[in-house]
């Protein structure tokens, strides 16, 4: 790290404003509820993975705008389903929702300049939009609980339907993402 | 429109993450029967449904405007951009450079708006702190749709302010001197048709009867009138030495360089006379030589404050016109403001008082100047303040009231001097 680095991030913890800090401890802490609550799910706890996801979400909180978020996300789902919890556990949504919340802080603090004190209305949109999303994550697992106690046997019709459907989806999803302008909307360069 | 670039509307990291972690993991749930990861990857499909589905369809177009460009040092300006065709947008944002000279409120430049409809407004206070032409942008400007996915960014044009100098208070409680003229303000050295009382003396052939005196008449016995001065109005030559600057500059809340205060003297004093409907001109000389003719009235005092505020301070040099009378109609007063650091200024300000000009010295170097990079630095510093100290004491032996500036009232002693002087003869040199 280059003295100039060092300048730009003590700068960047000086200029953040209140609300900003409280977004960011969000952004740290919520991985960490979710690591805690597959250690709660299972008889013992991962000590070093603890550190690595609490590591990476302090970088997630200094560089929202970065693919650090993606890696920590991506540790806690593996971290869950390398201990074999039961699926029917009520750790299980706690740990999903505390991962979205995770997601939102951080889309939320790449979305601002540091320095920016984040309005009331702008977290409660984001908290309700949150809530929903929570909201579905939870009926999810309450379905995959019920299903999980009836040990269905495997579909193969089903399964292939479902990929179809998130196959359709996974493209409706990109042509959105990347889709060129309409031909009546304009970009304005002077 | 006033946006110079625009970045179509482009998907942010959180967007590809949700994409990867929602429909990446669902389909691995499915396809290996893991339903732990479903659980986990519901919520990412979900935002990544969301975000796909609320994408802003157009772009959004700005207009920005800062309102007004021209403030006095010290007050504030708005700097505004009017967002429309917002689609589905979640929140916009501004942010402004820092600049040294412009107090941007809040501090960090930046201000946000959450979006709710299709239009939508920023605006943020920049407060000039030093007189000059201060770049404001060019301001970043970002919209930002649900969950932070998709962002959209431009540039506004960038908005120059310029910061007239903020004069302090001057008030000349003595009467200028001499001029020309039988019209103005002022009161003229000669009798004639003015307001000023002069004397009661006899009537004379062509006294107007108005001019009668009724009650000392009735006194003496015979005829007295009411004799007045003439009023007139005077010009005032304003020269700024913007050769250097002296000392440190706060702005204007805090401690003024040399050239602040020529800058805000010349103000105030262009502003005192131009009041009183005298005509005034100006000089700046180092730098970018401007001259700005003779006028009077509130328009000549704004553009003459635009043309101090013009003075580039990253450009002075030393090279320096010599100054003469020429245009200059006799018993004009002429006001030097300079640190008089440079032997050049004196010798100007003696040429100029040499054909017969009334000279005034205004010394707006800072008391605080203080040279310490390293010791010979500071001795020649001290003994460059000695000489000038010789020279300035030879200009007031040459005639030349010298005057340091500190603000009203600084050149009653001057004038009053000057109006001692009134009908005495001097030497003019050709």
């Amino acid at each position: 790290m280059t003295p100039r680095t060092l300048q730009d991030w003590i700068d960047l913890l000086l200029d953040a404003s209140r609300t900003q800090w409280l977004l960011r401890a969000g952004t740290v802490l919520a991985p960490i509820v979710s690591v805690l609550a597959a250690a709660a799910a299972s008889p013992g706890w991962w000590p070093p993975g603890t550190a690595l996801v609490a590591v990476l979400a302090i970088a997630a909180a200094l560089r929202p705008d970065t693919h650090f978020a993606l890696s920590v996300a991506i540790v806690c789902a593996w971290h869950w389903a390398a201990i074999d919890a039961d699926v029917a556990s009520g750790w299980l949504p706690l740990a999903a929702v505390a991962l979205l919340v995770f997601h939102a802080t951080v889309a939320l603090a790449a979305s601002l300049p540091s320095g920016t004190a984040v309005p009331n209305e702008l977290v409660m949109r984001w908290a309700a939009r949150t809530g929903v999303a929570a909201g579905i994550t939870v009926g999810v697992w309450l379905a995959v609980a019920l299903l999980d106690r009836r040990e269905l046997p495997g579909n193969g019709l089903l399964t292939g339907l479902a990929l179809a459907v998130i196959g359709i989806t996974a493209l409706a999803v990109r042509a959105r993402s990347l889709r060129a302008l309409d031909p009546g909307e304009t970009v304005i360069r002077r | 429109m006033s946006l110079t670039t625009t970045m179509r509307w482009r998907a942010g990291p959180a967007h590809l993450r949700a994409v990867l972690l929602g429909l990446v993991g669902v389909s691995v749930a499915v396809l290996f029967r893991i339903p732990e990861l479903l659980v986990f990857a519901t919520p990412f499909a979900v935002v990544a449904v969301w975000s796909a589905a609320t994408r802003p369809g157009m772009e959004p177009q700005g207009t920005g405007r800062l309102a007004p460009s021209d403030v006095r040092e010290g007050q504030a300006t708005t700097w505004s951009m009017a967002l429309t065709h917002l689609d589905r947008v979640d929140h916009a944002i501004a942010l402004l450079p820092q600049r040294q000279w412009l107090e941007l409120v809040p501090r960090t430049g930046t201000v946000l708006t959450v979006v709710d409809g299709p239009e939508a407004r920023l605006a943020m206070p920049i407060r000039p702190i030093r007189w000059g032409r201060h770049r404001s942008g060019p301001a970043n400007v970002v919209a930002v749709s649900s969950w932070g996915a998709f962002r959209w960014m431009a540039l506004d044009t960038d908005r120059p302010v310029t910061a007239l100098p903020l004069p302090p208070v001057f008030d000349a409680a003595q009467s200028p001197h001499r001029g020309n003229g039988l019209i103005g303000v002022n009161r003229s050295t000669r009798l004639g048709d003015g307001q000023d009382f002069a004397a009661i003396r006899p009537f004379q052939p062509g006294d107007r009867l108005r001019r009668i005196n009724w009650r000392r008449t009735q006194r003496d016995g015979e005829l007295r009138v009411t004799a007045t001065h003439a009023d007139e109005d005077i010009h005032v030559e304003l020269v700024v030495d913007a050769t250097a600057d002296y000392g440190h500059s706060d702005g204007i809340d805090g401690a003024a360089s040399s050239l602040d205060a020529s800058v805000r003297a010349a103000g105030a004093i262009a502003e005192h006379f131009l009041v009183r409907g005298d005509r005034v001109s100006l000089r700046v000389i180092g730098g970018r030589p401007v001259t700005l003719r003779p006028g009077a009235g509130s328009r000549h005092l704004r553009r003459l404050l635009e043309v101090l505020a013009a003075i580039d301070r990253d450009s002075l040099t030393r090279r320096t016109n010599t100054l003469t009378a020429g245009g200059l109609p006799h018993g004009s007063l002429v006001m030097l403001f300079s640190p008089f650091v440079a032997p050049a200024a004196v010798q100007q300000a003696l040429t100029l008082a040499g054909q017969g000009l009334d000279v005034a010295v205004i010394d707006t170097l800072p008391e605080d100047v203080h040279l310490e990079e390293d010791r010979a630095t500071s001795l020649a510093w001290r003994i460059r303040l000695l000489e000038r100290h010789g020279e300035l004491r030879a200009v007031q032996r040459a005639g030349v009231p010298v005057v340091r500036w500190r603000g009203a009232g600084s050149l009653d002693p001057f004038l009053r001097a000057l109006a001692r002087r009134r009908g005495v003869p001097r030497v003019v040199r050709s």
